[in-house]
């Protein structure tokens, strides 16, 4: 028979164990958490640096963070300032950065060169094949673009194939794709649809004019109409320059942690970003030339001027991208051969 | 007596306990949040930084890497240009910079451009808690590059 005492230490010891052991769990899960969101910060704000740094160096980098912990995230370009998200917060981005989610990403900078203006941008490639498969060769051109504006790296192994029919050819390094012998410009006569089997992590890429938002896989560009679409979505993309197809190359057909494509999200930010720097730029520009005007009587910046003030109107348009009229791509083409006249009279801003 | 000694020497030994773990929950919080609090102010020498490398790189302000353009200084001064920068950089910041060589220490417009020689973005006379960089400021109008002092700033909550 046990005694009063021996059922108080009973109780007592299983009412301070279950407590203890409660508090303990609780405190560990809690802690656990923490440490996991604390990590997952860590790796994407040591990304953003990298990033940031490459932006402004212009020195290439490899970061492998991503593959130290399993999570998805992704751009949401969606507020006046974009982020990364990663489930459990975000963080902002603060330079024109590009990139697809992988374990390992290749940061390096390149610019779009408007002829008047460079547009630099940081932009992440993982691992990827990108398969070109060039029905229309009226589209050669847009193949090399792309292909120039990611890097040659072999860890991680970034390549490009051509696909003609059932055959493939490659893969190539970017120099070789990108160069002036490019095995694109060697191919000129139009490919078959490609039927070869491609491996996981590739993405086709069918320059034809047939290209409609029906298509099986990847993406695919019609250069007549300068149209691109997405495999699954229903929505036609206007591209003007070889960045917006190459947002969508990087992007390819795969959706994000909120269910959105990739590519749709680059494409946008794209255009929100370059538009934004260029009316920023048109801005400067036009009050640095109101600033120097008459200093020199052979500098008349009146055409430079009115120029850049066409395309601030245009790209103030919140969707100015997504309407297919030519005036961009006039402004800029004007801008280019002012500047280079201004330039020759010693008169470049 | 025995009896209440024995219940005495358990509850003393679990309030032991309770105080220890207590302890270590305190330690490994305390611990955290100095290390949150060494990590935020790393992260602002880590954003002036990039601000301030942001300016002397972008060709919005600079003629070439690390020279600044005072006409286009001028002209983003002039215009909305902290909204449009505020989109990139977000918000929370200023920068100042300021002409060392030049005769008048007054802030530039389009009225008296080049006779000035101050720049303001996002604030202004920035004095606390803010890193000083020395820079190259080109003269656009005269084609002289002179010696100037950027001042970058970041307001935490």
């Amino acid at each position: 028979m046990p005694t009063v005492y021996e059922i108080f230490k009973m109780i007592f010891g299983l009412v301070a164990s279950v407590f203890i052991l409660y508090f303990l769990i609780t405190y560990a899960g809690g802690y656990a958490g923490t440490q996991l969101s604390a990590q997952r910060i860590s790796i994407t704000r040591d990304f953003l640096t990298a990033s940031e740094n490459v932006y402004l160096s212009g020195v290439p980098f490899i970061f492998d963070g991503f593959g130290r912990q399993d999570f998805e995230y992704s751009l949401d370009a969606s507020g006046t300032q974009p982020q990364i998200e990663f489930g459990s917060g975000q963080l902002p981005v603060r330079v024109p950065l590009f990139f697809s989610p992988g374990k390992e990403l290749y940061i390096e900078r390149k610019e779009l060169d408007l002829g008047w203006w460079k547009f630099g941008f940081a932009m992440a490639t993982p691992e990827m094949d990108i398969i070109f498969n060039v029905q229309d060769p009226e589209g050669m051109d847009a193949a090399v673009g792309i292909a120039s504006l990611f890097p040659e790296s072999q860890e991680p192994e970034i390549s490009f194939t051509l696909c003609d029919g059932a055959e493939l050819e490659g893969p190539y390094g970017q120099f070789d794709f990108a160069g002036s012998r490019s095995p694109v410009i060697r191919n000129i006569r139009p490919a078959l649809p490609c039927s070869a089997s491609l491996q996981k992590g590739s993405i086709l890429v069918t320059i034809s004019s047939s290209c409609s938002s029906s298509m099986q896989a990847g993406i695919c560009i019609r250069p007549s109409d300068g149209t691109a679409f997405i495999s699954g979505s229903q929505k036609e993309y206007i591209y003007k320059d070889s960045l917006d197809l190459a947002a969508l190359v990087l992007g390819g057909d795969r959706k994000d942690l909120f269910g959105n494509y990739i590519a749709e999200t680059l494409y946008t930010y794209k255009n929100r970003v370059v538009g934004s720097e260029l009316r920023l730029a048109s801005v400067v520009l036009e009050g640095k030339a109101r600033l120097l005007e008459g200093r020199d009587a052979d500098c008349d910046y009146s055409r430079l001027v009115s120029s850049l003030r066409e395309l601030r109107a245009i790209v103030s348009g919140k969707d100015y991208y997504l309407s297919r009229h030519t005036g961009y791509t006039d402004a800029n083409l004007l801008l280019m051969a002012e500047q280079e006249r201004l330039e020759a009279l010693g008169c470049g801003l | 007596m025995n009896g209440q000694a024995n219940i005495m020497e358990y509850v003393l030994m679990t309030f032991f306990v309770i105080v220890v773990i207590g302890a270590i929950i305190f330690l490994l919080t305390f611990f955290q949040v100095l290390q949150f609090g060494g990590e935020q102010q790393k992260a602002v020498f880590t954003r002036q930084l990039f601000i301030a490398k942001y300016f002397l790189a972008s060709p919005l302000m600079a003629r070439e890497n690390s020279v600044f353009d005072d006409a286009k200084l001028t002209a983003l001064s002039e215009s909305n240009g902290c909204r449009e920068l505020e989109a990139v950089l977000g918000s929370g910041w200023a920068v100042e910079v300021t002409r060392l060589d030049s005769n008048t220490a007054g802030a530039c417009t389009a009225e008296n451009y080049p006779d000035c020689g101050r720049w303001s973005y996002c604030g202004q006379n920035i004095r606390n808690q803010s890193i000083v960089l020395p820079v190259n400021v080109y003269g656009a109008s005269d084609g002289l590059a002179g010696i100037g002092i950027m001042k970058v700033v970041i307001y935490t909550k």
